[in-house]
């Protein structure tokens, strides 16, 4: 089975004559982009070493030259699932959740985790049904199980957010 | 220009009464509200308000730190975009 890999930045434009890259960081802290080991491209044969210099900016390993960097432009970089370090407990990475399938309590299937959210007010789960979309805060109540081995998340949706739905169908 | 303290922290009327009866029955559900412009008050803490953004209800779980702040803040009107990388969830 391939190994998941998970989308940590981009590289953009050269910066100077030196092989200096801007660098787009889509890490919940930018710096630690290089942190989690080398970092891949999209189909994980290649590798890049990166050192970050300043917010915005690096160099990578072996890229001396503007016209070296310029062909990096573009590149979106990825790191391995297994590279980041074990979340705390009740701590999900977003990345494991988006693809879940969700289940009621009975384990009848509802849908798909599509996306997680975080506006502030607790991250919430944008679950595909066969209804349209249902936004589920990430709540022990509203999902009181989280399998990411198995899979799969079990939902409870508040009546309330079930109305609405069947109300939306009509 | 901030408001007067002497005003006190507006609230739409009827969030409290929403409040007020979610809380009395102790269910699993979520407040739907319209109120943007309301305050969060400290009566509001642990509980799951739907916030309409114009288009669907953003679900906000009030926790202590966003008292003082107004629903709005939580419930973007616009189209969020990003990246999930190595950004993690805490189950509340």
């Amino acid at each position: 089975m391939p190994q998941k890999r998970i989308l940590v930045g981009e590289i953009g434009r050269p910066h100077g004559v030196r092989g200096l890259v801007k660098l787009r960081s889509f890490t919940s802290d930018p710096i630690s982009i290089a942190s989690y080991g080398p970092l891949t491209d999209e189909a994980g044969t290649k590798r890049y070493a990166i050192t970050v210099l300043a917010e915005g900016l690096a160099k990578v390993e072996g890229v001396a030259d503007r016209d070296a960097a310029a062909k990096l432009t573009g590149l979106k970089l990825y790191v391995e699932r297994e590279a980041l370090p074990p979340p705390e407990e009740e701590e999900f990475y977003l990345a494991d959740l988006v693809g879940l399938a969700a289940r009621d309590l009975a384990g009848e299937p509802m849908g798909m985790v599509r996306e997680v959210e975080d506006h502030g007010g607790g991250a919430i789960l944008v679950v595909e049904t066969s209804r349209g979309e249902m936004l589920l805060p990430f709540t022990k109540a509203v999902v009181p199980v989280v399998d990411v081995a198995g899979g799969f998340v079990t939902v409870l949706p508040p009546a309330e957010l079930l109305v609405a739905e069947e109300a939306d169908a009509e | 220009m901030p408001r007067s303290v002497w005003k006190g922290p507006f609230v739409d009327g009827y969030l409290l009464n929403k409040a007020e009866v979610s809380r009395a029955s102790g269910r699993n559900e979520i407040i739907k509200i319209w109120s943007r412009r309301s305050t969060i008050l400290p009566q509001f803490v642990g509980l799951v308000f739907g916030v309409y953004n114009g288009k669907k209800f953003i679900p906000v779980q009030v926790s202590e730190n966003m008292v003082g702040h107004k629903f709005g803040e939580f419930s973007p009107t616009r189209t969020f975009g990003g990246h999930s990388s190595d950004k993690k969830a805490k189950r509340g």
